[in-house]
Order: structure tokens, then sequence, then C-alpha cells
């Protein structure tokens, strides 16, 4: 058991290590420590399932320590930016006002056509529209468009800005949500009379309703009760 | 913060699980290997019956840690050692002095791998 615990502490550093050289693009969406955890986790637990001369416990003891691993980790590199920036890299600037930094690019193994394909899936053609371009530690490129490509806000055009808060949803599938109901400070009454006026006998007619704070709604019908 | 206590917690009661391990490993082929000492002593005095008498109480004690051995030992590892008893066990019983020595050997080999399992080292952990 000592050996199956040390060996856990050995893979998960080792690939912790092997993975921060490799660098962020091979991360997709998940932290390194997260993406670690991850590849280990889904072989570790197959194995006793199909050897049956491994004892369980071979596969149980190395899932814990990870988990363990893994909490301690995050828990450490909320407490020291130094741990975090040593163990997650720090965010690379790929572009800046318009133009690419190859050293950063090479840095992080970043070739010209995935930044390409990374763009267009954000709807960026032109580099010049990027003021900059962010390469986060997880692996995600953010985008922030320069000013004059960036969509014009409520707020530069002087228009009435309605905050109307988080649509909630307070009838799934005919069924009454009350505790979103509550939340929004309203009650059956008030539900009751909406769905009157709206032409609903009742919640069970309705497939999705949502209320926001300002008492917007959205109305769904649920498809066998329309005519 | 109570997650990374209870990481802590978990991992350091993992860690005295394995101690008592290495620890319940040592004391049990210690004392496999005592009996099979006794037992190999009677034999090359001529006392067959007190060699059968050491081996099966080796034998008893081994089986009585079948849970244990179960959970911590491979189970191939495990299954080797009991061959390995009941073979020594019918060389004593047919009275059959060929091949005795080996068998005495290679049952310690078995116990005595599956306490170096048990313990930490370059070759266990690599």
């Amino acid at each position: 058991m000592a050996i199956v615990i040390t060996r856990t502490f050995i893979v998960y550093f080792a690939l912790l290590l092997t993975m921060r050289l490799m660098g962020k693009r091979q991360l997709g969406e998940m932290e390194l420590s997260e993406f670690v955890v991850a590849a280990l986790i889904a072989d570790l637990a197959a194995h006793p399932l199909q050897d049956m001369g491994i004892p369980l416990l071979n596969g149980l003891v190395p899932i814990a320590v990870l988990f363990c691993c893994e909490v301690l980790i995050a828990g450490l590199s909320l407490r020291s930016i130094r741990l975090r920036e040593l163990l997650f890299g720090k965010p690379s600037l790929l572009i800046v006002k318009g133009e690419i930094d190859q050293a950063q690019m090479r840095r992080n193994r970043f070739t010209l056509d995935e930044l390409m394909q990374e763009l267009r899936s954000q709807g960026v053609t032109d580099i010049r529209m990027i003021e900059y371009a962010v390469l986060e530690t997880d692996g995600k490129l953010s985008l922030l468009l320069s000013p004059a490509a960036s969509p014009v806000t409520a707020s530069q055009l002087d228009l009435p800005q309605g905050n109307a808060g988080y649509p909630h949803i307070v009838i799934s599938d005919g069924r009454v949500l009350e505790a979103n109901l509550r939340h929004l400070g309203l009650d059956a009454a008030w539900l009751d009379n909406t769905l009157r006026e709206q032409g609903y006998a009742s919640p069970a007619e309705v497939y999705l309703m949502t209320v926001d704070e300002g008492k917007a709604f959205f109305l769904a019908r649920k498809e066998a009760t329309i005519a | 913060m109570k997650r990374e206590q209870a990481a802590i917690a978990l991992l350091l009661l993992l860690l005295a699980i394995a101690l008592w391990n290495i620890h319940h490993a040592d004391f049990l082929t210690d004392q496999l290997e005592e009996n099979l000492l006794r037992s190999e002593r009677a034999l090359s005095r001529g006392d067959r019956d007190m060699a059968l008498t050491a081996l099966d109480n080796a034998l008893s004690l081994w089986q009585r840690s079948r849970g244990y051995t179960g959970v911590f030992f491979r189970h191939p590892d495990v299954d080797a050692a009991s061959d390995a008893f009941y073979e020594l066990q019918q060389l004593l019983l047919q009275r059959d002095a060929e091949g005795i020595e080996a068998a005495y050997e290679r049952l310690r080999y078995h116990l005595d791998t599956l306490d170096d399992m048990e313990h930490l080292s370059w070759g266990t952990v690599f």
C-alpha cells in the first residue's frame, strides 16, 4: 500500500511537470492539475475492474491520493501566487495591439494555423481588429477587440439601460418551481392570474415559463396542449 | 480550508494504514517463517511429525489471514504462496525426501516476496 501511495505521488507530479513543460495548448479547457487527475483516474479505476487479481484497494488508494493532491494543490495555489504561476503558468499575450508576439507564440508552441483557427472560431478574421489575444492558463484564447472593432454599447449611444436581471424558471414542463417563485417575491395567486390572462387553464399546459426580476415573463405552451 | 484539512487528514490516514500494513506484513511473514524454520529443523533431526505440525501451524495462520492478504496483496502472489504451502505439506505427508528442501526454499521465497512488495525501496517503487 505504501508503494501504491508513493507511486501515485510520483506519477502525479511527473505528469504535472510533463504537462506543464508541454504547454497550455495541450489542456483544452481544464486547469493543469485537473487534467492530470482526469487522465489518471479514468485509467486507475478500470484496472481492478478488468483484472480480478488486483485488489480493489490498489485502484481506490491512488484515486484517494490523487483527490488529496488535487485538493491540496488547488488550496495552496489559491493562497500563493508564486505557486500558482509555477504550477499553472501565467496568461500569455499572443497578440498586442494587432501585432503577433512571435516569441510568445514559440514559447507556447502555438502555430499560426492554430491561432487563425481560434480567431475564426470567435468570429475574427482580421488580426488588426484585435487589441489583445490572451492565451489563458487553461488553454483558452481570450480576445479583446480594438476600440474601433468593438460593438457599440447602450451607454455609448445614450440609450436607456433597463436591467431586468436574471430570468428564473418558474414552470418547467408543467411543474411549478415554488422556490424560484418565492425568490422573485411572487406567489401562486400572481402565477394563476398571469396564466389565465395568457389563456392557460393551469401550469400543466405550460412547457416553460421564465420570469425576471422586473416581472417580465416568457411562456411556451406544452406541445400536447397546442390545439 | 475544510476541504484541505480533510485531504490532509485522509492522506495521513492512508499513510498510517500503509505503515501499519508494512508492520503487519513483517509480523505475519516473520511468524510464518519462524514456523517454517521450526519445521525444517525438525525434519533435519528426522522428526517428520514435528515438521508436519510446525508446517500445519504456519498453514493455519496463513489461512486465518486470508481476509488481510486478499485485501492488501495481489491475488496471484497470494495464490502462489498457498500453492507452495500445499506442495510442501504434500511432500511431508508422502514422506518423500526428494525435492523437500527446494519446496521449503520456494515457500520462503514466496513469503519474502509478499513482504518485500510492501516495503518501500527503489526496486519496489520503480
